[in-house]
């Protein structure tokens, strides 16, 4: 139960990760490089959490 | 490793760096050499980033070097596209398709540069639960559709998006073309960044059996375990409601 928790928790994090790289591209296009740069780092934070998850769930033994 | 593995391993490798060549082959056709055909000559600087991108294929194929393979062979190719200025911007579909052309030589690549590990001193064989097995199966599925998913995505944010085009034309009238080819460049370049890091990264420590994770989870069982998953939790559940803030706030504005 665990396992299928942090499994699913893994990909919905690095799912999520994404919204925030595409919304960067978006603000780049509207030269808002502050933006872009914050929501960029935003996104790799939640894709980090997101792979430590997935380790953790490939690691889990049941 | 039996016999039967040791034989399968080359046949298996032979395999990737087929396709790996084959699909590295129709990246180099489809963005240099069919459009040079239609356009004329892209010039001297982007032919000779393209000869740099053929010889790092050739040459990652038979040093089965990864670098080369993953990072040498389409950052030049990528880089001889941007060089050649004469050329016409690529409509979606046919960014859709070279995604999808990139994803496919990324695998092949990926797999024709896998090194099996030194033999082992002692073996013995362990009977891992089908169960575990289906769980592994489950997390590399999720994992390869989200890493197909991601250069879609971000190709249709640079290219298929029509707001965000419409908004580079407004802002930079005559140069809307080139502007939205360099955010394409920074596009695919996120993309291998993000690859190599999340998807890459995760299973390079899953193949060999990620001892410090192991190590690490077996120091926290019993007492301070609560503690560690809570405080797991916890983080998790910040980065989901910072999400879903995010989300909310985009969705009013």
């Amino acid at each position: 139960m665990r396992k299928v928790f942090y499994e699913l928790l893994a990909l919905a994090l690095i799912g999520g990760s994404l919204a925030f790289f595409v919304h960067a591209v978006g603000y780049l296009s509207r030269r808002d490089y502050a933006s872009a740069v914050l929501v960029s780092f935003i996104g790799l934070a939640v894709i980090s959490v997101g792979k430590e998850m997935a380790r953790l769930a490939l690691a889990q033994k049941e | 490793m039996s016999v039967a593995a040791k034989a399968r391993a080359p046949r298996r490798e032979i395999v990737a760096g087929a396709a790996a060549l084959a699909l590295g082959l129709h990246l180099w056709i489809a963005m240099i050499a069919l459009p040079a055909a239609f356009a004329g000559s892209p010039g001297v600087a982007s032919w000779a980033l393209a000869t740099a991108a053929f010889a790092a294929l050739g040459v990652g194929l038979a040093k089965r070097s990864d670098v080369l393979l993953i990072v040498g062979f389409p950052g030049a190719l990528v880089a001889a596209r941007a060089a050649a200025t004469n050329f016409a911007d690529p409509g979606f579909a046919q960014l859709a398709a070279l995604a999808a052309g990139a994803i496919g030589y990324l695998f092949a690549a990926s797999a024709s540069c896998d090194r099996e590990p030194p033999a082992p001193r002692t073996s013995r064989t362990l009977a891992e639960p089908v169960s575990r097995r289906r769980g592994h199966r489950r997390v590399y599925a999720g994992l390869a559709a989200l890493s197909a998913a991601f250069p879609l995505a971000l190709a249709y944010a640079t290219y298929g998006d029509p707001a965000v085009y419409a908004y580079a034309e407004e802002l930079h009238a005559s140069r809307a073309r080139p502007f939205a080819a360099a955010l394409s460049l920074v596009a695919v370049a996120v993309w291998i960044g993000l690859f190599a890091y999340a998807f890459a990264g995760v299973m390079a420590a899953h193949r060999t059996g990620d001892r410090a994770l192991a190590r690490l989870l077996a120091a926290r069982r019993g007492a301070g375990d609560r503690s560690f998953r809570a405080g797991l939790v916890l983080a998790t559940a910040a980065a989901l409601a910072l999400v879903a803030v995010y989300a909310a706030y985009r969705a009013q504005g």
